[in-house]
């Protein structure tokens, strides 16, 4: 079906034109049969998706959720919503609340869900523990790396080098006694003859 | 070359005399020298007949120093070839060789052989500056070597004890032997020629001029750099030659000579540190509670770290000698092992490592 108005027939549905717009609009629908009738069906159309809810996830999606999810507030919110929606709650160490199990295996995929006063403070004290043990596991690492740079037989970022070799000694000899050597080692030369013995 | 001249040259028998079964076997010879290496007790005794005494200390001086300035000269300036017995006492074991020498006039000297020793054919005129400035000179007697009649010129210490002789050809002025003893009064090392032909007998009177002292914007400019350039060492040892070269991949070597007037020292400094690993013919060792590296040859060579840098100090001075200068360079302390110690040490190099401006 197509109308004299267009793109300005769906507007006008939304309510999203101006007065002047909509005014005129009108005025062009009270005597245009065609789009008259585009601007009706676009209401029911829109009218029938108003009233389709919200759709809501699987309640398997929902438990696979809950179980990446750690224990916390937004558990204990939803619990209810599960237990309306049916599924099954889980084993639960903490009283009263509601329990939740959810369909991944229980040594991986349990949820605690407490509710009261103290059970907020055994989350928070829970919280400061595995922040402390985090916290000491880092202390351990950073004390160990120290300790094995400082160890004696660690060495500086300087390069290591060798004096071993016997160039220093044929410079010496050479310095010293301002004679050249046969067979002394390449780069020391001095001023004079070489040849072999 | 015979048997009793080499004994001679070593000290073993009063004056170097000639005569005796001929020698011609180079084995022979060294089983000579060993023998009389074991045998030489380590004294200061030489073959001289002493001049008549009553002239006073400075005309002795300047007598001897006079004949070491000839000597100097006719090094320089006299064709000369011939063979050196040349030995060190080193605290372990003495080292010993036999040197060909070859000198031409304008060429320089030419020796082969001798397993690294120092030949001393020619008398260095800035060395015998210091000769005359650390030691007091004299002119002992006459004595004969290879031969050859020689005058006999003695050094000794502030404290009376024996530094070094010096035979000096009477004919040429060429230098034939010499001794050196460290300032305990043991042998450190000597060196004798056993044979030798001089070819050419004129001297230019002037041909040898002292040679330059290190420049001192070239030292100045050393220091600026980081390097440290002591102008002296314990012993009297004074700075004569610095450079600084670079033997290849970024590897700067300064080299330092420093010498008393009758031994030498070479100082060489590496930008660097030593390997864990140690050093293969080295011992470790402490030099004023500090660890160095050391190993006896024909010249004792010690090895340690110090300021960012590895210091290797070569040289022909007794082992007294070296371990004074060695205790005046930077060396590094040695490692603690502390627990406090190690975390200090670990936090300064981590420090270094995640510092990004380094």
């Amino acid at each position: 079906m197509s109308s004299c108005l267009g793109d300005v027939v769906a507007a006008l549905v939304d309510g999203e034109l101006d007065h002047a717009s909509r005014e005129k609009a009108q005025r062009h629908l009270a005597h245009c049969l065609s789009c008259r009738a585009e601007v009706e069906a676009q209401r029911r159309v829109k009218s029938r998706l108003g009233i389709v809810g919200e759709p809501d996830p699987s309640d398997g999606l929902t438990a696979r959720l809950l179980g990446l999810a750690p224990p916390g507030p937004d558990v204990v919110a939803v619990a209810p919503r599960l237990q309306e929606r049916g599924v099954r709650p889980a084993t639960a160490r903490t009283a009263p609340g509601p329990r939740i199990q959810t369909s991944r295996p229980a040594s991986r995929a349990t949820v605690r869900s407490t509710a009261g006063p103290g059970a907020d403070a055994r989350r928070a004290g829970s919280r400061l523990q595995r922040r402390a043990g985090v916290g000491s596991a880092l202390v351990v690492i950073g004390l160990g790396a120290v300790l094995a740079l400082g160890s004696p037989s660690s060495q500086g970022p300087s390069t290591p080098v060798d004096p071993g070799s016997d160039t220093f000694v044929a410079e010496f000899v050479s310095t010293t006694s301002g004679t050249t050597t046969s067979g002394s080692p390449a780069g020391f030369e001095r001023g004079g003859t070489r040849s072999p013995r | 070359m015979t048997a009793r001249r080499l004994l001679g040259a070593l000290g073993v028998d009063p004056g170097c005399r000639t005569g005796g079964a001929q020698v011609t076997s180079a084995a022979v010879v060294s089983g000579a020298v060993l023998v009389a290496l074991v045998l030489v007790a380590p004294s200061a005794r030489a073959s001289v007949e002493r001049p008549p005494s009553g002239r006073s200390s400075a005309q002795a001086e300047r007598e001897a120093l006079s004949l070491l300035h000839a000597a100097a000269r006719a090094g320089h300036d006299l064709a000369y070839s011939g063979t050196q017995l040349v030995a060190s006492w080193q605290p372990e074991r003495p080292v010993s060789g036999l040197v060909d020498v070859e000198h031409a006039p304008g060429r320089g000297a030419h020796v082969a052989g001798g397993e690294g020793m120092v030949a001393t054919a020619a008398l260095d005129p800035r060395r015998l500056g210091l000769v005359a400035e650390n030691y007091a000179l004299s002119v002992l007697g006459d004595g004969i070597c290879s031969g050859r009649s020689a005058h006999v010129v003695e050094a000794r210490r502030q404290d009376g004890a024996v530094a070094g002789r010096f035979w000096l050809d009477r004919e040429t002025g060429l230098l034939l032997r010499q001794q050196v003893f460290g300032p305990d009064g043991d042998r450190v090392r000597t060196s004798a020629f056993i044979d030798v032909s001089v070819t050419q007998t004129e001297v230019a009177p002037s041909a040898v001029r002292p040679l330059p002292l290190p420049d001192r914007r070239s030292v100045e400019a050393l220091r600026e750099g980081g390097w440290p350039v002591p102008d002296t060492l314990p012993g009297g040892f004074r700075l004569l030659e610095t450079s600084l070269a670079n033997h290849g991949r970024g590897q700067e070597v300064l080299h330092l000579a420093y010498s008393d007037g009758l031994s030498s020292l070479s100082l060489f400094g590496q930008q660097g540190r030593l390997g864990t690993a140690g050093m293969a013919g080295f011992e470790a060792d402490t030099v004023a509670s500090r660890p160095v590296w050391v190993q006896h040859a024909a010249h004792e060579r010690v090895v340690w770290s110090g300021a960012g840098r590895v210091w290797t100090l070569v040289s022909d001075a007794s082992s007294t000698s070296v371990r004074e200068a060695v205790a005046t360079l930077p060396r590094d302390e040695p490692p603690r092992t502390g627990l406090l110690s190690r975390l200090s040490r670990g936090t300064a190099r981590l420090a270094g490592l995640l510092n990004p401006f380094d």
